[in-house]
């Protein structure tokens, strides 16, 4: 057994008996827990979401989800996995009635219009520019929010949140060989649209 | 030359996720392989690329502010749980307000019949064995009640 696999087990028998602990009734222990995966959850969300405006609301609605749900929740799974799954489903959400209040406002709509056309059209800027201006890693996320969804899931999941394959898998539901092939393309993606800095840096 | 490394099998081995045989076995396939040596480089570049250098700032009490949002709708589901078992009761209710209802407008009426003939009788004696009659005693709601039935030509 490795010292990663240790630490995982450690720290998940260390949420199992925080969970216990509120479910006979100690609300400290709800709170420890959410002192315990804030910065992972807000993490995700940034990295998922890619949005600043809202993400204490989304990570407030993920820990509300959490806290409804505890009493139910079952103890043969990692609490982390369940975790990670419900603030992936709430950027999801969160996404899609933004999209939809977009296309019902004609303002939100304009707007809407407007966002993908700079984006199409944005240039990337040179490696030199981009380490000058600190942007590269705007650039990144920018890039990442370009891919599809399930790519994008599985690069945030792993690259950012540097979750192991059996996790990802579990979060998402897919297979280990689909996590693999949607690693693999969805980088593939990401470089090509990171190919010219990657081609100048080299 | 071999056939090449599949891209799962190339994922793989850059985030070290193979068996140590596996490994073993693309690396050889890479010395000698420049094209998937290349694209081992790139994902390894991509991976590098992604990984974030800080964490997000998580706002000051955030979870003091969570916490104090969660015992507010708490407080909001106690009071909608009233709310609901109010809605339940309603009919039953009003239907206890109409049955008391239409039991305080017999009795008034009993008292206003009662009260009319008593003012219709000529002397106190016929109105005392009216009374006696109808088996009442004039309670005070019912002595309100004449004053304000009494006619004007009575005085």
């Amino acid at each position: 057994m490795t010292v990663a696999m240790l630490t995982r087990s450690d720290a998940a028998e260390d949420d199992l008996s925080l969970i216990e602990a509120f479910k006979a009734g100690d609300e400290a222990a709800f709170t420890q827990l959410v002192k315990k995966y804030q910065q992972q959850v807000f993490n995700l969300l940034f990295h998922y979401a890619g949005r600043k405006e809202d993400i204490e609301d989304l990570a407030q609605e993920v820990f509300i989800k959490v806290y409804t749900h505890l009493a139910t929740f079952e103890t043969r799974a990692a609490f982390r996995t369940w975790l990670y799954r419900i603030a992936i489903n709430v950027s999801i959400d969160h996404a899609r009635k933004r999209k939809l209040r977009q296309m019902l406002s004609l303002d939100g709509l304009t707007e809407w219009a407007r966002e993908r056309v700079a984006f199409k059209n944005a240039q990337m800027p040179s490696p030199q520019i981009a380490a000058e201006q600190n942007d590269l890693e705007k650039y990144v996320q920018r890039g990442l929010e370009q891919l599809p969804e399930d790519f994008r899931k599985a690069l945030v999941l792993r690259d950012m949140e540097g979750l192991e394959y059996d996790e990802i898998a579990k979060i998402t539901g897919w297979s280990l060989g689909t996590v693999k092939s949607r690693l693999f393309r969805g980088r593939q993606r990401l470089r090509e649209f990171l190919k010219p800095y990657l081609e100048e840096a080299e | 030359m071999n056939t090449h490394i599949s891209s799962e099998n190339l994922t793989a081995y850059a985030d070290s996720a193979v068996s140590a045989h596996e490994r073993l076995e693309i690396e050889r396939h890479i010395s000698a392989c420049s094209q998937c040596k290349i694209e081992v480089d790139q994902l390894l570049r991509v991976r590098e690329l992604l990984r974030p250098h800080k964490n997000y700032p998580v706002p000051p009490f955030f979870a003091s502010r969570l916490i104090a949002k969660l015992n507010a709708e708490n407080k909001r589901s106690t009071l909608s749980d009233f709310v609901w078992i109010a809605k339940r009761l309603m009919p039953g209710f009003a239907i206890f307000l109409a049955v008391v209802w239409l039991w305080a407008s017999s009795k008034t009426s009993d008292v206003s019949s009662v009260a009319e003939e008593y003012f219709a009788s000529s002397d106190s004696t016929s109105a005392m064995a009216l009374l006696a009659a109808n088996e009442r005693d004039l309670t005070t709601e019912d002595v309100l009640h004449l004053a304000v039935l009494e006619p004007s030509d009575s005085e």
